[in-house]
């Protein structure tokens, strides 16, 4: 299917030069959100994270350049893992309403994530398109089921942040096990929620996303402050 | 301005929007000189990656012209006694930059500031009697419009694999083994109405460099001059400003406006837009002889 190119609305200005722009298509970001959506995560914590999520893709609608630039995924973690949103732009996205049960397949969801990231890496490449580095936002209020790997998810984490594979920031929603998430990745450190502000985060994030798509390769990002949502101030 | 300079210019480096709200400095930097028989302009684009790309983006710049003046000033290229070719061109510029990346270590040493953190892209485009040279490294496009109203590209951007990666001057390019991977260099010697230079935030606005091939499903880059972009600009505007009596601030500041917010995609643009726009004076035509004519 053709890509719909999303003309910019016209301006005016008295410098007495003028010149029309052509119809660039606009470089990709994928954002790849792996969600909790076990048994733990139901009542508040799933109400506020389902409209932190629509917050989040209204955000985004509200910066021009990152809506052109930004694929937002959603890979969710209980029983199973399942890809819920494939890459899509966020003004096409119908966002979906999570409900929370069963265990927490942490490691399944997460490197569901990483292979979409390749998944998705493979077909840019393919149809010759530009793209940021993709950037994977794990959220989760518990600690793996059991019978997940987390020490050789850890190694491929680990191994994929450092041949620049993917971004990768993780976040513990209340009860979470910050021990265990730490140890799927370290750096940068699993920052705690403050209560259910879901949408304070998703604020931020779509905020971060806006300087992340506007910037160059290896600058020197000032992403905006956590105080909002987090109780550890980064 | 040289009495007897046939070509006009408009440049201007502008902050783009992100930076405007983050404080930071315009990273871009570009300059236009004249002398007898040539000209040269100048547009570098500093890392943002790099704390002090925006002094060395303005260095370089600086560099550049005063080295490139010292060199096109001993060769004979005027069209007369002797024409450049290709490879004369690329042994110039390829010992010409390198003096130029040389002297922004020594300035780096002297101003006691780290060599990378200078980093920046540079095009250089020297405009002779009856020829054209350019060389670059890094991103940026180039173009020219020929006699028939045809703009083409005179560059290739170098390109990593993710968006905005490339390579600068500071770079480890300069091993003869790998270098013509980085430093490209080409001459133009047909006849020439107007020529641009510009760093990757004014590219979206002004070449088609993303387009979407709905036959093959794929996205390519025709790097190519957008002619609705140039054209009134080159035939009417430009000239209009000169004709006027315009100082070249004047036009500049024109210009500068016009790359801030000119139309809706410069407007919206994150990262900061220099473009140099160079357009033969209307009355004058140049053989390919180099003699001077009028129309």
């Amino acid at each position: 299917m053709a890509p719909e190119y999303t003309p910019y609305l016209p301006v005016t200005t008295h410098s007495g030069f003028e010149g029309e722009s052509p119809e660039n298509f606009e470089q990709k970001c994928l954002c790849v959100l792996v969600v909790d959506v076990s048994a733990s995560m139901a009542g508040e914590a799933i109400q506020q994270l389902n409209n932190g999520l629509k917050e989040f893709q209204k955000e985004v609608l509200n910066d021009f350049v990152a809506s052109q630039r930004l694929e937002i995924a959603l890979v969710t973690f209980g029983n199973s893992a399942q890809t819920l949103v494939q890459p899509t732009l966020a003004n096409q996205i119908e966002m979906p309403t999570l409900v929370a049960n069963g265990g927490t397949k942490l490691v399944d969801g997460v490197r569901t994530a990483l292979a979409l990231i390749e998944e998705r890496k493979k077909w840019y490449k393919e149809t010759g398109q530009n793209y940021y580095r993709p950037m994977t936002v794990l959220i989760t209020d518990g600690e793996p089921d059991p019978d997940q790997d987390v020490s050789g998810l850890s190694q491929e984490v680990g191994s994929a942040i450092a041949s620049k594979k993917t971004l990768f920031y993780s976040l513990g929603v209340k009860g979470y096990n910050h021990q265990k998430l730490a140890q799927i990745n370290a750096t940068p450190p699993p920052l705690p929620l403050d209560g259910y502000k879901f949408s304070e985060f998703f604020k931020w994030l779509s905020n971060s996303i806006g300087i992340i798509t506007k910037s160059k390769e290896g600058d020197v990002l000032r992403l905006p402050s956590t105080n909002d949502w987090t109780q550890i101030q980064m | 301005m040289l009495v007897g300079e046939h070509w006009m210019y408009a440049y201007a480096s502008v902050i783009g929007n992100s930076h405007t709200l983050d404080s930071k400095p315009c990273q871009d930097h570009c300059r236009v000189e004249h002398y007898e028989g040539f000209s040269i302009a100048v547009v570098c684009d500093g890392a943002g990656s790099c704390v002090h790309s925006d002094i060395g983006s303005k260095a370089t710049t600086e560099l550049a012209v005063y080295r490139f003046q010292e060199a096109i000033s001993d060769l004979a290229w005027d069209g007369e006694k002797e024409r450049p070719t290709l490879e004369g061109w690329k042994e110039v510029a390829k010992k010409t930059l390198l003096d130029v990346r040389n002297d922004l270590e020594e300035f780096a040493s002297h101003e006691g500031l780290e060599f990378k953190s200078l980093s920046c892209t540079v095009i250089v485009a020297i405009r002779l009697m009856d020829a054209l040279l350019l060389t670059h490294i890094g991103d940026g496009r180039a173009g020219y419009c020929n006699a028939n109203d045809e703009w083409f590209p005179l560059m290739t951007p170098f390109r990593g694999k993710e968006a905005n990666e490339t390579v600068f001057i500071t770079s480890d390019i300069w091993d003869a083994g790998v270098l013509d991977t980085y430093l490209e260099s080409v001459l133009i010697q047909e006849e020439i109405k107007a020529f641009c230079l510009l760093t990757d935030g004014c590219e979206k606005a002004s070449f088609e460099c993303n387009l979407f091939d709905s036959e093959k499903g794929t996205f390519y880059d025709p790097n190519r001059p957008y002619k609705e972009f140039f054209h009134k600009n080159v035939t009417t505007n430009l000239p209009a400003f000169w004709s006027l009596g315009m100082t070249q601030m004047e036009i500049n500041q024109r210009w500068a406006e016009f790359l801030t917010s000119g139309n809706a995609r410069l407007k919206m643009e994150p990262d900061d837009k220099t473009m140099v726009l160079a357009v033969r004076k209307a009355n004058q035509t140049i053989s390919l002889d180099g003699a001077t004519g009028t129309a």
